[in-house]
């Protein structure tokens, strides 16, 4: 079955890119420059992974993590950002959204597609357990 | 504790004078009080001095009377002794002649105005008196107590005071002439003497205001005194001696020890002032014949004392004057020096805290140039990892459909868009690479601008010609309009550099404007051809959303964004590069509240010194 990912990042190109890199390897994509209008269009049971972008400017990552997990406490969720590195700081504001959110769910931009599909790969099969 | 210090520093010249004061009075008062007391003790020894010479000179008058006295004697016993008398003459010429030579003999001696020679029975046989006194050849001198004594005792005998009708007291001294063999008693030769001229021999007989001389028979009648004329011959212890000394006991008390012959001295007055009186009998064959005074009035004393004591105070205050003075003056220097180091001390305390105060700013200035350095990375890794994505995720993707996948039906239209995307990043990393480069010059002042002489005309032209195309391909609703100056603007300036000014500034405005215009104008301000601060005014203005009020302060320092793309750099470079040139850069936002504008200016070269120039 096809595994499908809700990816949200203000960057244009960078969604244009990494979507195309995801259905290329066979995952179904949707993808959103504005974090309101995902959350406006997100469907619960349905996606089995949501990327999000940390910094952008109407909503950062962090608030929509917690709008999303109103809607949606089981869907598995991965950060993607190109801020700095997984700094302690930003460690301690993931492990205060979830517990469960290790350094994997830690996406570093730039990716290469390899490291990126073994990433997704990874957590998915965590979702799994 | 504090408080006082305080009122201690501020009062310190107050204190410093009255200490000053408090001290010279107290040295003085001390000096004063303990003058007193020397004073007191030297008056005191001074005066046992003058007291204990007085009594050695009283002494010393009193033997050179008992002297002077005995010295007549011996003339006189030689007289009784010659042959002429001891043979029974009393008179004659040759009895005249002999006399004569020994009246002047005693006369060189001292005053005598008789000597004069007595028969047995007592009547004056010879006698020689000076001039102007009576004689009394033939009278009987057998009533005199003195010439009885000496022919009852045959002895020579000094008489007490007596007077005769001339008023004048006089002492006689009387010698038997006795014959050497057989013993018998043939008559007397003998002197008299004026009291008051003989005793000046000695003293001072007149004058009561210095020191006097006082002179008393056995009986105590005044021989001599200089008191008073009038108590010549008067008896002490009688009314009239008594009155004049006001029956001072101390005075009459020491008369009657004299008397006996006990020499003494004491200090009283009888209403004449204070006196000193030392005395001493006058001894002759160890018998009390006459008592001498020396009468002192103590004011003489003391004013000799005080002579001394002046000087010695006047020398003592001017050397405690010295040293107040030297104390006075310490002290001044010390509370000027104190005061110099106070101000020292404030000015060095003013700058440590200034000091301080820097060093604390330089420290706030370090933390946030630490912040803002942090933060620089943080934006500046965001910036430059974002484009990157695309750059690898498309290059990767393209590889893996062509090479792996040997995909060779991609659509045209996709592909377009693949490499559309990738130029786009590439040239957004290319901008940012620059921007942070540009910004790593200027702040290791190393920014250099490659300066030429062109018409600013041309540069503004070329770059609203760019942003024209940019504005098409994007199919944005904004409009440039600019009028180039009909004026050549010459400005020396680095070409490029404002170039990207222009681009940044015009970039800024599009990214910030959805529909209307941007409009650039230039205007040169000081006209006057001889102003040297001739300018050219760039003004680009855009109907855009304006500037938060927020970053308006803030614009054209580093990491200031309000966009989702940009590193804060822009306007900060900008800013560098207008200011390199001599210029100024300023924003504001419209005054009809749509979109804002911004200002810059640049020096212009006059075309006089152009031709110069081209020379």
């Amino acid at each position: 079955m096809t595994k499908r990912i809700l990816l949200i990042d203000d960057e244009p190109d960078i969604t244009f890119t990494v979507k195309d890199i995801l259905e290329d390897n066979g995952f179904q994509v949707d993808s959103f420059n504005d974090p309101i209008l995902a959350l406006n269009y997100y469907k619960v049971n349905f996606y089995d992974l949501v990327i999000l972008d940390i910094k952008m400017p109407t909503m950062n990552g962090f608030q929509l993590f917690n709008k999303l997990r109103e809607k949606d406490f089981k869907v598995k969720i991965c950060f993607f950002t190109a801020t700095a590195m997984f700094t302690e700081e930003i460690k301690k504001a993931l492990l205060a959204l979830d517990k469960t959110i290790e350094k994997d769910y830690f996406i570093q931009k730039p990716i290469r597609t390899e490291v990126l599909l073994k990433k997704i790969t990874l957590i998915m099969n965590k979702n799994k357990q | 504790m504090i408080y006082d210090r305080n009122f201690f520093f501020k009062k310190r010249k107050e204190i410093g004078i009255i200490s000053v004061v408090v001290i010279i009075i107290s040295s003085f008062s001390l000096f004063y009080y303990q003058q007193n007391i020397t004073e007191q003790n030297v008056k005191n020894s001074i005066f046992t001095q003058y007291k204990d010479r007085q009594v050695e000179s009283t002494q010393a008058v009193s033997e050179h009377i008992s002297s002077d006295l005995k010295l007549i004697k011996s003339i006189l016993q030689g007289i009784a002794d010659s042959s002429l008398l001891q043979q029974g003459l009393l008179y004659g010429d040759r009895i005249d002649k002999i006399m004569q030579e020994k009246f002047s003999e005693v006369n060189n001696v001292t005053k005598v105005d008789t000597i004069f020679i007595a028969d047995k029975d007592d009547i004056v046989s010879y006698e020689i008196v000076s001039e102007g006194t009576r004689r009394f050849i033939n009278i009987d001198l057998s009533f005199r107590e003195y010439i009885q004594e000496t022919r009852n005792t045959l002895r020579s005998t000094f008489s007490d005071g007596f007077r005769g009708i001339d008023t004048i007291e006089r002492i006689a001294l009387a010698v038997p002439i006795v014959n050497s063999s057989s013993g018998e008693f043939m008559g007397i030769v003998g002197v008299k003497i004026p009291t008051e001229s003989f005793f000046s021999l000695y003293g001072n007989t007149q004058d009561i205001n210095s020191q006097f001389l006082v002179v008393f028979d056995k009986k105590g009648t005044l021989l001599a005194v200089g008191a008073d004329k009038s108590l010549v011959g008067k008896n002490f212890f009688g009314e009239f001696v008594q009155n004049f000394t006001n029956h001072n006991p101390i005075l009459m008390n020491l008369t009657q020890n004299l008397l006996q012959g006990i020499s003494g001295y004491a200090i009283y007055d009888y209403g004449r002032g204070e006196r000193l009186t030392t005395n001493a009998p006058v001894l002759i064959q160890g018998k009390p014949l006459y008592f001498i005074e020396i009468v002192t009035p103590t004011t003489t004393i003391y004013s000799e004392i005080n002579n001394v004591l002046f000087e010695e105070k006047l020398t003592m205050f001017s050397l405690i004057g010295g040293i107040i003075a030297a104390i006075t003056a310490l002290i001044i220097v010390l509370i000027k020096w104190n005061s110099i180091l106070n101000n020292e001390v404030k000015e060095r305390t003013k700058e440590l805290q200034e000091s301080n105060r820097e060093i604390a700013l330089a420290n706030e200035e370090l933390k946030n140039h630490d912040k803002m350095q942090k933060e620089f990375i943080n934006i500046a890794a965001h910036e430059l990892r974002t484009p990157i994505m695309p750059i690898i995720g498309l290059s990767e993707l393209l590889y893996n459909k062509f090479i792996n996948k040997n995909e060779n039906n991609l659509k045209q239209e996709t592909l377009k868009e693949y490499l559309q995307t990738l130029v786009r990043n590439a040239y957004r990393l290319q901008k940012l690479v620059e921007d942070i480069l540009d910004v790593t010059k200027i702040e290791s002042r190393i920014f250099k601008l490659n300066t030429e002489l062109f018409d600013l005309n041309e540069v503004i032209s070329n770059v609203v010609t760019d942003f024209e195309n940019i504005i098409k391909n994007k199919n944005s609703k904004v409009q440039i309009l600019y009028e180039p100056n009909r004026n050549k603007i010459f400005v020396n300036a680095d070409k490029t550099r404002l170039t990207q000014t222009i681009s940044n500034i015009l970039d800024n405005a599009l990214k910030f404007t959805q529909e209307g215009f941007i409009i650039i104008t230039t205007r040169i301000t000081n006209k006057e051809k001889d102003d040297k601060d001739n300018k050219v005014i760039v003004i680009i203005k855009d109907t855009g959303i304006g500037i938060d009020n927020e970053i308006l302060p803030r614009l054209f320092t580093k990491f200031v964004t309000k966009s989702n793309q940009g590193t804060g750099l822009g306007l900060f470079i900008v800013k560098k590069i207008i200011e390199a040139h001599g210029g100024k850069i300023w924003a504001e936002n419209n005054s009809n509240g749509i979109g804002s504008t911004f200002y810059f200016t640049l020096p212009i070269v006059k075309t006089s010194e152009i031709v110069i120039d081209r020379k």
